[in-house]
Formats: C-alpha cells, sequence, structure tokens
C-alpha cells in the first residue's frame, strides 16, 4: 500500500488512527499498530510479509543469544547470524540478477528479475541490522518481546521507504509514549504537507521531466534542454522523498514515535558533504555509524580514510539500485567528496557562500543525472550534450515550448525547496496557523482529487 | 508549536469526512467495468478475490484501481484538475496546434525516410528538410478517385431538391465530369510507405515552422472537382405525412445479447417514455433542415465486456434489437433510424471479430464502414469499398488484457481540411489523423469542441451535421465523400459550450445551411443517458 492511495487515506488511515486514539494503554495501541503494519505490507506484499516476520524472529532468536551469551566470540556470531541472514536476502532479491548471475545460473538457483524485490527491502534489512549492532553494542537494548521487535521492523509509517529509524531511537518510545493533540494536529499537518509535497509537486515535476525528455527525443538534444531537465528531475527525487519522509514523520508523531528529520533543504549546501549532510540523513547517519566509523573511519591515516570513503560511497550507490550507473553515480559523490576534503578545502574557504551554492547543486545535477539513466551509453551521451558535447546546440526553439507548458510551476517548487518558513518568526507563525490549517486543507483536497486522476503514482523510493 | 483546539477539531472532522467517503465509495462504486469516454479505456470494476488474486498481488492493485476509477464524479474531478494545471499552461492554443503539427510532420517524415527519431539530434530545420523531401517523394497523398465506368454528365442535386418520389429536383449543371458509384484508389503506394496524406493546413505562424503542410495538405472546397454521389441517388421511400401511433406506457424496446437457441440476455431496456422522449428530439432535428432534409440516427453498441467477452471467446450467436423499429414507429418523415446491431450481426456472426477493438470498446473503421455502407445502399447512393481507403496503422496501447489492438485510421478519399469553429466562424486548424496516437484518439485527433467542420470539396452542394460521441469519430471520413461539408459536435454536457461555439444549436444549423444531419451515438451515451434525455433535447431546442 502507499500513503498516497485512496485505500490508504480514505480507508486505512482513519480507521487506524482512530483505532490507535480508541486505546489508552500502550500495549494495545502497539497491538493495533503492528496488525495495521502487517496489514499494510502485506497489502502489497502478500507472501513477502512472511518473510519480514521470518527475519525478524530470526533477528530476535540471535540477539536473544548475544542477550544470553557471555562469551564474545559467542555474541560474535550470533552478531554475524543476524547481519548475514538479511543482507543475504538483500543481495539475493535485489542484486542477484546484477551482481552474482553466473554463480546463481552454476547454483541452479532462480535468478530474480529485476524489479521483483520485495518492497522496502533495503530500508528494512538496514533496520534489523541497526537492532542487531545496537544490542550487541549495548545489551540494555535487548527487546524481549518479539512482537514489539516486529513493530520497530514493520512499523508502517515507515516499513517500506524510510527514513532509516536507528532501534536506540525509539526503542524507549515502543515502551513508553503518549500522544496529545497537538503531536495528532502536527502529525497531520505534517502528512498533508508530504502528500502535496509528493502529488502536487513530484508528480507534476515528473510529467515536466517526461516531457522534456520526450522534447528532447523528438527534436533533438540541447544543453539548455539538458539542464533544465536535471534542473526539473531534481525538484522531482527532492520533493518525491521528501515527501515520503514528511508523511513518515507526521504518522509517527501521530502515533506518539518521534524519528529523526531525514531532509534538510538539500538545494541550500554550499559544499558536497553538506548536501550530504542534509540529503536522506537516516542513510547518511546508518552508514557513518554502522560501516565507516567502525572501519576507522579517519582516525587511521588518509589513506584508510580513502578507503573507507571509497567503500562507503561504492555501497551509498549500490544501494540505491542494481545498476551500473547507480554505482557510478556513488563513485562521483565519492570523487567530489574526496576532492573537497583532501584538495580543495582550503580554496572552497575562500570563496563566496554563494558561489560556494550554485556549484554544489551544478555537481548535484550532474548527479543527479547519472541517477536517472540507467542505460550507461545514453547518461554519457546526455552528460555530454549538458556541456556543448557533440555539436549540441545551446537551446532548441522547442524547448520553449515545454517551459511555457508549465510555465511557473518549477519556481514554485523550486521555492519550496528552500527555508521560506525560517523567515518567520514563532510568534508570525503562530498567528498564522489558521490559515496554514487551511491551506493544508486545501492541500490534501487538490491531492485527493490528483490521485483519483492518477492510476498509478509510485514513490521513486520505492525500488531501493 | 501550541496547535488550537479548531485545528484539532478541524483535523478530526477532516478524517471523519475521508473514512464515510471510502465507505461510501466501497458501498457505491460500481461493480462492474465499464467504458470511459473521456479517458478511452475501460475503468475498473470490483475486483475479483480468490488464491491466485490473493498471492499474485493482483487483487489488492486491482482495489487501488476499483477505488479511484470508481470514484464518485470522476470525469468532474478529472476535468477540475486539469482545469488547475492548465492555469500553468502559457501556450496558446495556436501554439499547442504547431507543436502537435510538428510533431505529426516529424513523424512523417520518419515514415517516409523510413528512420527513427528517437534521440535524434536533428533540429526542427532538418525535419522541416526531411518532409520537404517526403513530400516531393510521393506528391500525392490523396487517394484518387477514379471512375471505373464512363462519367455520366448527371448534376448535382442543388440544396434545395427533395429526394423524394414527389420532388422534382432542380438540377444545376456542375461543371465537372460525374464519376461513378464506385470510385477506386490508385494504388500508389502503401499506407506504410505514403503516410503523408491530408495535413491539414496550419495557418499563419505554422506556415513557416512546418512548411511541408501546404503543398499537399491545403484542399479548398473548389480544389478538388469530385463528382457527386447524388448523381445516382434512389430516394428512400417515404409516404406521405405519416401518423403516429405513441407507444404504450408500458412499451419497451431491447437490446438482446442472444446466447442460445433459447437463451437471450437482455443487454438494454428501453422504456416508452424515454424512447418517445428521443423521437421528439429527432422531430425537431428535422425542423431545424430543409424540407429534403434528412435526419439519421445510429445507436452503436459499445464491446462492453460481456459482449466482447462473447465475441472473443466464440460464443457469440447474435444479438437484436427491438428499439430501432420501436423508434422508428415515433418518428416522422425522413428521419431515419438505422439498425447498427442488425447490420453488424451477421458479420460477427460470421465471425468478423474486427468489427470491435479488443482492449478499447470502441468500434473498428470496419465496424463504422459496415454501418455507412448499409445507410448509402438504403439511400441508394454509391459506397466506396472499405479497402479502397488508405489506413494509417498504428498499434493501440495493451491495456493489460494481453492482446494488441491495431488502429486502422482512415485518410480521406480526397484533401480535407479540418477546422475547429469557436464563436460561429474563428477557425483553427485541427488534425484529420493524428499520427502521434496509440489509441482511439487517433481518428480525427479526438473530440474537438464545441463545433468542427471538414471541407471536403466533393461539389455535392449538401452539407451534413454529425452529433455523436467518440463513436462517430471512425464513422466520418467515410461520410465525406458524400457532402461538401461535414460538421460535427459533441453534446454532451462536458463537451458542449454554447457560449463558446457562438450562438445556439438551431442557429447554427441553419447558419452553416445544414442539409443532413446524423447522429451517432453508442448505447453508454444513447437513448437511456441523462445527456440523451435531458441535456440534448434541451440543447436542441434552443
Amino acid at each position: 500500500m502507499v500513503f498516497s492511495s485512496l485505500t490508504y487515506l480514505l480507508l486505512f488511515m482513519p480507521l487506524v488512527v482512530a483505532s490507535t486514539f480508541a486505546f489508552k494503554s500502550v500495549s494495545w495501541k502497539n497491538g493495533v499498530l503492528l496488525v495495521a503494519s502487517v496489514l499494510f505490507y502485506g497489502w502489497g506484499e502478500p507472501v513477502w510479509v512472511y518473510g519480514l516476520i521470518f527475519l525478524t524472529s530470526l533477528v530476535w532468536l540471535c540477539a536473544t543469544g548475544m542477550h544470553r551469551s557471555q562469551v564474545k566470540w559467542k555474541k560474535q556470531l550470533c552478531l554475524a547470524l543476524a547481519v548475514i541472514a538479511p543482507m543475504s536476502v538483500l543481495l539475493y532479491t535485489k542484486y542477484g540478477g546484477f551482481l552474482f548471475s553466473p554463480v546463481l545460473k552454476w547454483l541452479g538457483l532462480p535468478i530474480p528479475a529485476p524489479g521483483e524485490m520485495p518492497l522496502g527491502i533495503s530500508f528494512f534489512t538496514f533496520q534489523i541490522i541497526t537492532y542487531a549492532v545496537d544490542v550487541y553494542r549495548d545489551d540494555r537494548l535487548y527487546q524481549k518481546s518479539p512482537l514489539k521487535l516486529l513493530l520497530y521492523i514493520s512499523c508502517f509509517p515507515q516499513l517500506v521507504a524510510g527514513p532509516i529509524v536507528c532501534y536506540r531511537d525509539i526503542s524507549d518510545e515502543i515502551d513508553q509514549r503518549h500522544t496529545t493533540p497537538d503531536d495528532f494536529v502536527a502529525g497531520m499537518k505534517r502528512f498533508a504537507c508530504g502528500l502535496g509535497k509528493k502529488v502536487l509537486l513530484a508528480n507534476v515535476c515528473g510529467q515536466m521531466v517526461e516531457t522534456v525528455i520526450a522534447n528532447q527525443a523528438q527534436y533533438g538534444m540541447s544543453v539548455a534542454g539538458g539542464w533544465y531537465m536535471a534542473f526539473v528531475y531534481s525538484l522531482q527525487i527532492y520533493f518525491d522523498f521528501s515527501g515520503y519522509s514528511d508523511m513518515a514523520i507526521g504518522l509517527g508523531r501521530i502515533f506518539g514515535f518521534h524519528y529523526a528529520e531525514n531532509f534538510n533543504y538539500p538545494y541550500i549546501s554550499t559544499g558536497i558533504s553538506e548536501f550530504w549532510r542534509r540529503w536522506h540523513i537516516s542513510l547518511g547517519t546508518f552508514f557513518r555509524e554502522y560501516l565507516y566509523i567502525p572501519l576507522g573511519g579517519n582516525r587511521r591515516g588518509k589513506p584508510r580514510q580513502f578507503f573507507n570513503l571509497l567503500l562507503v560511497w561504492s555501497l551509498t550507490g549500490l544501494w540505491h539500485g542494481a545498476s551500473m550507473n547507480f554505482v557510478l553515480w556513488g563513485l562521483y559523490f565519492f570523487v567530489l567528496i574526496a576532492a573537497e576534503r583532501f584538495l580543495l578545502k582550503p580554496l572552497l574557504q575562500k570563496l563566496p557562500k554563494l558561489l560556494k551554492g550554485i556549484t554544489t547543486y551544478i555537481l548535484v545535477l550532474v548527479g543527479w543525472v547519472i541517477f536517472y539513466f540507467t542505460d550507461t551509453t545514453q547518461m554519457l551521451a546526455y552528460l555530454g550534450s549538458l556541456f556543448g558535447g557533440g555539436a549540441v546546440p545551446l537551446y532548441t526553439p522547442q524547448l520553449w515550448m515545454v517551459v511555457c507548458q508549465y510555465s511557473v510551476l518549477p519556481l514554485i517548487a523550486l521555492s519550496a525547496s528552500f527555508p521560506i518558513k525560517n523567515l518567520f518568526s514563532e510568534t508570525a507563525k503562530q498567528r498564522l496557523q489558521p490559515l496554514v490549517t487551511l491551506w493544508l486543507t486545501l492541500v490534501f483536497v487538490l491531492s485527493v482529487m490528483m490521485i483519483i486522476g492518477q492510476s498509478y503514482n509510485p514513490f521513486i523510493y520505492f525500488r531501493f | 508549536m501550541k496547535e488550537g483546539k479548531g485545528s484539532f477539531l478541524a483535523v478530526l472532522w477532516w478524517l471523519l469526512i475521508c473514512f464515510c467517503l471510502g465507505i461510501l465509495l466501497i458501498l457505491l462504486a460500481p461493480k462492474e467495468a465499464r467504458p470511459s469516454e473521456q479517458e478511452n479505456r475501460m475503468l475498473s470494476g470490483a475486483p475479483e478475490l480468490n488464491s491466485q488474486t490473493f498471492f499474485d498481488g493482483t487483487f489488492f492493485s486491482g482495489v487501488e484501481d476499483y477505488l479511484s476509477d470508481g470514484f464518485f464524479e470522476r470525469d468532474q474531478v478529472i476535468d477540475c484538475t486539469d482545469s488547475i494545471l492548465s492555469l500553468f499552461d502559457l501556450r496558446t492554443e495556436e501554439q499547442k496546434l504547431i507543436e502537435k503539427e510538428a510533431e505529426t510532420n516529424r513523424l512523417l517524415a520518419d515514415d517516409a525516410g523510413g528512420g527513427t527519431s528517437a534521440a535524434s539530434t536533428e533540429t526542427v530545420d532538418n525535419t522541416a528538410e526531411k518532409q520537404v523531401s517526403a513530400s516531393t517523394a510521393t506528391p500525392i497523398v490523396t487517394p484518387v478517385v477514379t471512375p471505373t465506368t464512363p462519367p455520366t454528365q448527371t448534376p448535382a442535386p442543388t440544396p434545395t431538391s427533395t429526394p423524394t418520389p414527389t420532388s422534382t429536383p432542380t438540377s444545376t449543371p456542375t461543371s465537372t465530369p460525374t464519376p461513378t458509384p464506385t470510385p477506386t484508389v490508385a494504388p500508389t503506394a502503401t499506407p506504410e510507405s505514403t503516410p503523408a496524406v491530408q495535413n491539414t493546413p496550419v495557418p499563419t505562424a505554422t506556415a513557416t515552422a512546418t512548411p511541408t503542410l501546404t503543398p499537399t495538405a491545403a484542399p479548398t472546397p473548389t480544389a478538388t472537382p469530385i463528382p457527386t454521389p447524388y448523381a445516382t441517388m434512389t430516394p428512400m421511400p417515404t409516404a406521405t405525412p405519416k401518423v403516429i401511433v405513441p407507444l404504450g406506457q408500458d412499451d419497451e424496446a431491447y437490446l438482446y445479447l442472444i446466447r442460445s437457441a433459447e437463451k437471450r440476455d437482455e443487454n438494454y431496456t428501453y422504456p416508452a417514455e424515454k424512447i418517445i422522449s428521443f423521437a421528439n428530439s429527432l422531430n425537431h432535428l428535422k425542423t431545424l433542415l430543409p424540407e429534403d432534409g434528412e435526419v439519421h440516427y445510429l445507436q452503436v453498441p459499445v464491446a462492453a465486456v460481456g459482449i466482447r467477452l462473447c465475441i472473443r471467446n466464440s460464443q457469440f450467436i447474435g444479438w437484436e434489437s427491438t428499439l430501432e423499429d420501436a423508434l422508428q414507429s415515433q418518428v416522422v418523415n425522413n428521419v431515419y433510424i438505422h439498425n447498427v446491431p442488425a447490420i453488424l450481426n451477421d458479420h460477427l456472426v460470421s465471425k468478423e471479430t474486427d468489427l470491435y477493438y479488443f482492449s478499447d470498446h470502441h468500434w473498428s473503421p470496419k465496424g463504422a464502414w459496415y454501418a455507412l455502407e448499409a445507410i448509402m445502399q438504403a439511400r441508394g447512393l454509391p459506397v466506396v469499398g472499405y479497402d479502397e481507403y488508405q489506413y494509417q496503422r498504428k498499434l493501440m496501447n495493451d491495456n493489460g488484457s494481453g492482446t494488441d489492438d491495431w488502429i486502422e485510421a482512415m485518410y480521406p478519399l480526397a484533401p480535407v481540411r479540418s477546422v475547429v469553429l469557436k464563436n460561429l466562424t474563428d477557425e483553427y486548424e485541427s488534425l484529420l489523423i493524428d499520427y502521434r496516437a496509440k489509441d482511439y484518439s487517433a481518428f480525427l485527433d479526438g473530440t474537438k469542441t464545441p463545433w468542427r467542420r471538414f471541407d471536403t470539396g466533393y461539389g455535392t452542394d449538401r452539407k451534413a451535421l454529425v452529433i455523436c460521441d467518440s463513436f462517430g469519430n471512425a464513422f466520418v471520413p467515410y461520410l465525406l465523400p458524400y457532402y461538401d461539408e461535414v460538421h460535427m459536435t459533441d453534446l454532451r454536457s462536458s463537451y458542449y459550450n454554447e457560449q463558446e461555439a457562438g450562438g445556439t444549436f438551431s442557429e447554427l444549423v441553419k447558419y452553416h445551411q445544414i442539409d443532413d444531419i446524423y447522429v451517432v451515438l453508442s448505447t453508454s451515451n444513447g437513448i437511456n443517458s441523462p445527456n440523451s434525455q435531458e441535456v440534448f433535447p434541451e440543447l436542441i431546442a434552443r
């Protein structure tokens, strides 16, 4: 099930919200949420829901083993099993066809087709790993109840597209939490905001991207067309994913969970490292805390740091998809970050902020072009066109038609990616509350209307 | 931040509304799949729940489609969101048309050159050059109508002539040789290799952008001297003032689907009240026409799921409609009700299943041609053979049913100019075939509102108006050889806007000097529909 579907908006959400509020006891609330989460996942993946339950049970057993054992190697064995089991499933279902097809063929195992991987497996696998590692590091985090562990892993707001919630961050709230009317309203507002971002901005930007691509296929590529497409796609992917994160965070708040922010206006960054501290924060946190730092981080000399970065960014790229362009995309950011850290630091410190901001955004746009094209030849041709390669004209007259077709919409979307609300004081924000409520109501109604006309509107990040 | 109590109540209220809406949707959304004229596809019905659909996930996706396709006033909601989005579209209508034309040119040039355009780096100028050369290579796109028998200098009847046995046509000799009833298309090229046909001339600004459109494609009504088929017309039998015996209140007519010798399903039931009301509308249309003017009504069954399944599953025994006879009994002279189910029945029984599409609810050109053949034969007019037209073949999108459909949009026999009319006289060029379309909108570039005119140049001295839903789009191209001008309008509430049209319906009919009116509606929009019962009578009465 997706948040931006009528089934969810008109039936599932009101029913689940009402049911959780009907109970005062946290145990009952957890029970309702668990059933709802299993239903939510089972709605789209009626078979893999058993896989999710199986993996959770296995990790719970491993964690119990860690908890009960006093011997280090036994704990390590349990941890290894708890990490390897879900990772194997992830590797097989997501990367089987891409990385291991000869091996699978030799073993006589079926090669999974691309796109057939279980929904949200990249996200819940990482959540399982965070739990296992957290318990290994701190035994107090051990969860006695397998059902509560299942609730943490399968909790539907963040199950299929994140944010990746570390167990230690919400372990207390699983056992003890309470929701106030303020939480409820703020959560619903955040949800409506996210829904609007997804349906009204991301989906429309998606249409724009398709129009630009179709226009270029028809009239040929141009430098301006290439940059325009990259610009619009950057907005699409931002609003798509941050919209989902907003919905997840809002829903979490309704149910009493406080998830960490996943986006913090990434397009105002003045450097690539800063961009990644603002973009998909939970993924960056995961790789930093569960891979980069355990590998030594930047404490073991520059060559090791260089290697650690290379590994982290290769895996970051690969995490986004089983395709060469994602690996290249990860390596592209590795090169930029390495250059920023090891070579250009003194120079960058002297540059004005605005220039750094624009340069960063342009570099990110190039990254999105790599991200967009799964076909490497097409991607290289497109990258070439961005810089006028292959005698590509500066612009085609037909591009103007596309710009006119959507006119100010990209600019509206762009302005929404800046922290405009920070310009208002807290008092002003308080005064504007009724207007904001009215505005978000309108956004919600418009979003539902748009959904009615859209037969299929998947989130981009569902495929990861 | 502190949220107010009002906000809390508002959110609660919204959640409640959402839930009630969801429950109502489940209870009231149509359970059966049904066609959507607006979206040109089958809207989803309630999904079937069984172990297979459950485990492969299709049940769940089916529920999503069911709820969104069955949403209350779905068409209006979509119109509304489209209108909101169109607020951001700064292109003028003319620019949109230019863009479409340019794309059409490119496709034509590609077809002619056998090349592909994807990822092409050619500029539009190159495309234009390509198009010029394509046009030069095959200068005639227009299928040439050649006489198969010596021309007879039969004068064409003037608009005042009445094709009734009692009338004496006042003929006006025409300077054009009158060929024959059975014209044939010069076998110059196959449709695939010679796609350029009737490209519509684009006014003003387009001329520079798409220079290729003009040479072959700017016919004027007098440019192509094609003789009138009315010369050989055998007037349809009409009686002296007809006495209409109103149907009884409890009378009904039916469209039956015959499943076996013993079993026939009533697919549609038409109560007398609705038949009489619609007959009155048709009679009123007749009053707007000249004395010899004719009104023809065709109600075409849609390829609804049940019917289509029967056809495709070879279980179709036949269908039968009693509506036409009932309706004919209620209309005045010169109003003709054509029994389309009867016309198509024999062909369907003999397994000519391509009269309908598999992945769409419309009839195919062949189905439309059979209907036209029957009408024209009844009128004693010559009929151009189905295979004598050239067709642009397009693969219709597969809608998941596992079978593709080929759309065969036909070129008119002679160059035809197609314009959309707004405010009575404002003309906007439009396409006759949308080369990009991979669905039913390939025909005449889809429905155009509020009024449309085709200038044919056949020199028949007659003008027709076709009042139709989308089923008229496959029919009209075959009607062109019989008229100088064919007008077209879709009077359904979501399509027709009187203000935009520039006058009331009767004013427009008189202004354009319409001689004959054809009403072509699918069963979805036919006699039983609110459009035919409420909107249609009200509009034509003004």
